[in-house]
C-alpha cells in the first residue's frame, strides 16, 4: 500500500524529471561560482596586498622628493639652480607607469593644504616630471572614472592650457564629470571658472555647491559681477546658488531680484531668498515681505518671514511684529517673540500683550539667549 | 482520502520548492542590484575632498541625539567623543532619560553647565522636561543637555527630536565607535540628489569585537577570535554590502540601523518620531516616514553608505544572541503588522508591492517556513515518502547557494573596502560562512521562533543585553561608549543563508 502511495506520490508530487536534471546541474553551477568567487576572493586580496607591498616600497622616495620640493624656500620660477635642483630629483623617479600614477595621487592629494612658494614649487615639479601630460592622457580616456580622475589632477596642477576642454564638460551629461569640472574650473581661474553657470542647464546640487562656495573661499580677488545674470538664470538651481552667494557675501544691490524670486514656485528658493533679504535689505524690503506674508505657502515659510521682518526692524516691521503677535500661539509666538527682541522693541510692552505670561517671559529668556550667543 | 492526502502534500512540496526557488533568485537580483549601487557609489565618492568640507560652514546643520541613563561611567567621555566629532555645523543633544545615578551632575559640573529657561515646542509628546542645561564655556557651545523624566529609549529620543534645531538628525547607539568622517560622509546624499528628498540614509556597521580601539578610535581591524561574532561579522557583510545596497538602488530599503542612522528632521516630525509601544522602533520610523511620504506622493528615497563607518560590538554568548534576534523578529512582525496597508497595495509603489512582500516572506516567515518545511520532511520521512536522493542534491542546492551569497559578499566586501588583508583572516571568514547552516543559522532560526512565541504571548520588553567591551590597545583609554544598551543593529534583510529544506523524492 505504501510503496503504491509512494510510487504514485512520486509520480505526482515532484517537479518533472526535467527539472531534476536542470536542479542537478545548477547545484554543480552552484559549488563551482563556489570555488569561483573563493578563488577571486583570495586573487583580488592578494593583488591589492601586492599593489600596497609595492608602494609601501614606493612611498618613502616619492615622499623624500615632494618634501624636498615642499620644503625649498626659493621659487622655481625664479631660480634657475632650484629648477635644476628640481630636476634632478625628478630624475630620481623610477621608471614606470604605477610610480607617476602614484605620484600623482599625492601631489594631487598635496595641493589643496598648500599655499605660496610650496604650492608653485610643486606644480612646478608635476609639470616637469610630467605629471599634467599623465593627467591629460586621460582625458579623453573611455572609462569615465579614468576622465573625472583627469579632471581634478588637470584642475589641481594648474593645468590651464586645458580649461577649454574642461570647461565643455562642466555641462556634461555624466553628473560626477560635469561637477569635478565645474570645480577644476574654479580652481583654475577663481570666481572668473564660474562663468559656467551662465550656460549650464543640468542641475547644480546642493552638494556641488557646497565643495564651490568652500572652494570659492579658498580663492583670492572675488568677482560677482555675473551675479545679476545668474540671479535671472532659466535653471533654478543656478538662481539657487547665486542667492547663497549673495547671502554669503552680503552682496547688497540685488535687492529687486531677489525680490522678485520671492515669486519662484520652488519654496525652497523663496526661503533663501527671505533668509537673505534678512542681511541685504533696503528701505522697500520689509514691505515687499509683509505683502508677501498672507501668501506664503507653508509654516516654515511664514516663520522665516516673520524672522527677516524682525531683522530689518524698521517702522513697517515693528507694525507687523505688533499686529502678529496678537493671538498668536505656539512656535509662531516664539518666532515672533524673538523677532520682537530682535527689532529692539521693549519687553515690557511684549509682557502686557501678551496672554500667557509665563509662557512669554520663558520665551523672551529663551530668545534672549539665542540672540546673545 | 488518499487523494486528498496527496492533493496537500503535492500542493506543500510545490510551494516549499517555490519559496526556496524565489528565495535564491531574489537573492541572485539583489547581488546583482548590489555590484551595480556600489558602483554609482565608489563613482560618485572616490573624487570627494571630505578634508575640505570637514571645515566648510555651508553644510546643513546637524544635531546627535544621545540618550543616557544611569550612565554615570562614561556619560562625560561619550559627550566629549561626540562634541570632537568632524562635522563643521554640529549640535550635540545629550538626553539624561531620569538617570537615577549622578549621570546629571557629572555632566554639569564637567561642562560648566547651567540651566536656562527654554521653549520647548512639543512637535512630539514626551515625559515631562525637567531641565534644558547649556554649558558657560562658549568651547561647548555645541552642547545641549536635556534632563527628563525616565520613559525609555524611544521617549528620550523623541524628547531630544523636540530640542534638536539641526536640519539632520542622527540618533546614534553611543556604544558604538564612529569614523571621524562618518557624519560628513552620511550628510552627502541629502545635498547629493537633485530629484528627490532624501529623508534618511543608513551607513554600514561592522563588528568591533577583535579590533584594536583607543581612544575612541579604530587604530586595527581584526576579525574576532570567538565564533559567534566572526559568524556575525559575514552576516553583517551580506546584510549590508549586499541587502542593503541593493534595496538602496531599488529605493526599496526598509530599515536603518538604530545605531547609526541620519534622518531629515522635518520628516521625522511629521512621522511622528519614534513610537514608544515596539522594540523596533528603528524599521518603524522608517517605513513610517516611507509611508507618509509615498501618501502625500513626494518623490523621496532613502539612501545606504557602503562605507564602515560605525563599529559595534556583537553578542559573543548565545545567550544575549538569542535575545537579539527575538527581539529583532518581534520588532518585525510588529513594524509590519502596523503597516499593513501597504502590503501589495500599488498606491505605495515598489514599497507596498516589493520590499514589504519581501520582507514578510523572506524575513518575518522565513523561521516558521523552515521549521514547517522540518517538520514536514520528518512526516514525510516516518511514511517513508522521501527520495532521499533527491533531497539531498536539493538539500546541496540551497546549502550552496547560501554559501554562494556569503562568499559573494566576502568578495564585495574585500574588492571595495579590503580590511581583512590577511589571507588567514579572509580564510578564517571563509570558513566560518561553511559552517553557518549547520550551527549558527538553526539558532537564528530557533530564535526567531522564540520571537514569535514572545510575540503571541505579547511580551514586550527588550530584554537585557550585556556588552564584553573593546579589545583595547595597552595602556591606552577606550572609549566605550555606552547610553541606553539598545543592541539596535539589525541588520537587515538578512539575506538568509539557508532557505526552507525541500523534502523530495528521487526518481
Amino acid at each position: 500500500m505504501f510503496n503504491y502511495l509512494s510510487i504514485s506520490l512520486l509520480q505526482l508530487t515532484l517537479p518533472t524529471e526535467h527539472l531534476y536534471s536542470t536542479l542537478y546541474s545548477a547545484t554543480i553551477v552552484m559549488l563551482l561560482l563556489c570555488i569561483l568567487l573563493f578563488v577571486l576572493a583570495m586573487w583580488i586580496n592578494a593583488r591589492k596586498n601586492k599593489r600596497m607591498a609595492q608602494q609601501n616600497k614606493l612611498q618613502p622616495l616619492l615622499e623624500y622628493l615632494l618634501e624636498y620640493v615642499i620644503l625649498t624656500e626659493e621659487a622655481a620660477d625664479d631660480s634657475e639652480e632650484e629648477r635644476q635642483n628640481i630636476r634632478a630629483m625628478i630624475a630620481r623617479i623610477p621608471n614606470g607607469t604605477q610610480s607617476r600614477k602614484m605620484l600623482l595621487a599625492m601631489v594631487a592629494e598635496s595641493l589643496p593644504s598648500l599655499a605660496g612658494v610650496a604650492k608653485t614649487n610643486l606644480q612646478f615639479f608635476a609639470r616637469e616630471a610630467g605629471l599634467v601630460d599623465l593627467a591629460a592622457a586621460q582625458l579623453h580616456s573611455s572609462t569615465i572614472a579614468n576622465r573625472i580622475n583627469a579632471v581634478k589632477h588637470l584642475g589641481l596642477l594648474q593645468a590651464t592650457e586645458y580649461k577649454k576642454a574642461m570647461f565643455r564638460l562642466t555641462n556634461a551629461a555624466d553628473k560626477v564629470l560635469r561637477e569635478e569640472a565645474q570645480l577644476a574650473m574654479v580652481r583654475l581661474l577663481g570666481y572668473t571658472g564660474l562663468r559656467f553657470l551662465k550656460v549650464l542647464d543640468k542641475p547644480l546640487s546642493e552638494w556641488q555647491q557646497v565643495c564651490l562656495l568652500q572652494l570659492m573661499s579658498e580663492q583670492k580677488a572675488p568677482d560677482f559681477s555675473r551675479v545679476d545674470l545668474w540671479l535671472q538664470s532659466s535653471n533654478e538651481t543656478v538662481q539657487y546658488f547665486a542667492v547663497r552667494l549673495v547671502c554669503e557675501n552680503s552682496l547688497f544691490g540685488h535687492q529687486d531680484l531677489l525680490v522678485k524670486l520671492l515669486q519662484s514656485p520652488s519654496e525652497r528658493l523663496r526661503l533663501l531668498v527671505i533668509k537673505t533679504l534678512a542681511s541685504v535689505f533696503d528701505e522697500f524690503t520689509s514691505a515687499h515681505l509683509i505683502q508677501h506674508y498672507p501668501v506664503a505657502g507653508s509654516r516654515e515659510e511664514k516663520l522665516a518671514l516673520i524672522e527677516t521682518i524682525g531683522a530689518i526692524a524698521d517702522v513697517p516691521a515693528c507694525d507687523f511684529i505688533r499686529s502678529k503677535m496678537i493671538g498668536s500661539a505656539g512656535f509662531e509666538k516664539f518666532q515672533l517673540v524673538k523677532a520682537w527682541l530682535r527689532a529692539g522693541l521693549a519687553p515690557e510692552e511684549l509682557l502686557e500683550n501678551s496672554g500667557d505670561e509665563r509662557e512669554t517671559t520663558i520665551m523672551i529668556s529663551h530668545a534672549q539667549y539665542l540672540l546673545a550667543s | 482520502m488518499t487523494q486528498l492526502l496527496h492533493h496537500i502534500i503535492y500542493v506543500i512540496s510545490w510551494i516549499l520548492l517555490l519559496y526556496s526557488l524565489l528565495l535564491l533568485l531574489s537573492y541572485f537580483i539583489l547581488s546583482i542590484l548590489s555590484v551595480w549601487e556600489l558602483r554609482i557609489f565608489k563613482k560618485h565618492n572616490q573624487q570627494v575632498d571630505w578634508r575640505m568640507l570637514a571645515k566648510s560652514p555651508h553644510m546643513p546643520s546637524l544635531s546627535i541625539i544621545a540618550p543616557a541613563y544611569n550612565e554615570a561611567a562614561t556619560i562625560v567621555d561619550n559627550a566629549r567623543s561626540l562634541l570632537n566629532m568632524h562635522y563643521p555645523n554640529l549640535e550635540v543633544v545629550i538626553v539624561n532619560d531620569g538617570s537615577k545615578d549622578n549621570s546629571l551632575q557629572l555632566m554639569l559640573d564637567a561642562y560648566d553647565m547651567e540651566k536656562l529657561p527654554w521653549y520647548i515646542e512639543p512637535s512630539l509628546s514626551t515625559q515631562p522636561i525637567e531641565g534644558v542645561y547649556k554649558s558657560r564655556n562658549p568651547v561647548y557651545r555645541k552642547l545641549l543637555l536635556v534632563d527628563k523624566k525616565n520613559g525609555g529609549k524611544a521617549d528620550a529620543l523623541n524628547a531630544g527630536i523636540n530640542m534638536a534645531s539641526g536640519q539632520l538628525l542622527t540618533c546614534i547607539d553611543v556604544d558604538c565607535v564612529l569614523e571621524q568622517d562618518a557624519l560628513l560622509r552620511m550628510v552627502k546624499p541629502f545635498l547629493d540628489n537633485d530629484e528627490k528628498e532624501i529623508i534618511a540614509s543608513g551607513g554600514t556597521i561592522r563588528i568591533a569585537n577583535g579590533c584594536v580601539i583607543s581612544d575612541g578610535v579604530l587604530e586595527e581591524v581584526r576579525p574576532p577570535s570567538k565564533y559567534l561574532p566572526l559568524m556575525q561579522t559575514v552576516e553583517y557583510f551580506r546584510a549590508f554590502m549586499m541587502g542593503r545596497m541593493a534595496w538602496a538602488r531599488l529605493n526599496g530599503l526598509l530599515l536603518i540601523s538604530g545605531a547609526f542612522g541620519i534622518f531629515s528632521r522635518k520628516i521625522v516630525l511629521d512621522a511622528g518620531g519614534y513610537d514608544h509601544s515596539t522594540v523596533g522602533e528603528d524599521m518603524e520610523l522608517v517605513v513610517r516616514m516611507r509611508r507618509i511620504m509615498e501618501e502625500q506622493h513626494k518623490p523621496y528615497a532613502v539612501t545606504f553608505s557602503p562605507d564602515p563607518l560605525c563599529w559595534t560590538e556583537a553578542p559573543e554568548s548565545l545567550k544575549i544572541l538569542g535575545r537579539q534576534r527575538n527581539r529583532w523578529t518581534r520588532g518585525t512582525i510588529e513594524t509590519l503588522h502596523r503597516h499593513q496597508i501597504m502590503l501589495l497595495n500599488p498606491s505605495y509603489g515598489l514599497l507596498g508591492l516589493f520590499s514589504y512582500p519581501y520582507w514578510l516572506l523572506f524575513e518575518m516567515m522565513a523561521p516558521l517556513i523552515e521549521i514547517f518545511g522540518m517538520l514536514f520532511l520528518v512526516v514525510l520521512a516516518v511514511f517513508n515518502l522521501v527520495g532521499w536522493s533527491m533531497f539531498f542534491k536539493l538539500l546541496a542546492l540551497i546549502v550552496l547557494g547560501g554559501y554562494l551569497f556569503s562568499f559573494f559578499s566576502i568578495l564585495m566586501e574585500t574588492w571595495y573596502n579590503h580590511q581583512y588583508r590577511n589571507w588567514r583572516q579572509l580564510l578564517k571568514l571563509f570558513a566560518v560562512a561553511l559552517t553557518e547552516p549547520v550551527i549558527f543559522h538553526p539558532f537564528v532560526v530557533w530564535s526567531g521562533l522564540k520571537g514569535f512565541w514572545d510575540k503571541m504571548r505579547k511580551k514586550n520588553s527588550w530584554g537585557e543585553m550585556t556588552r564584553v567591551g573593546f579589545a583595547r590597545k595597552p595602556n591606552t583609554a577606550t572609549v566605550t561608549l555606552a547610553a541606553l544598551k539598545s543592541d539596535s543593529i539589525k541588520t537587515g534583510p538578512e539575506l538568509r543563508a539557508q532557505p526552507a529544506p525541500l523534502p523530495t523524492k528521487t526518481a
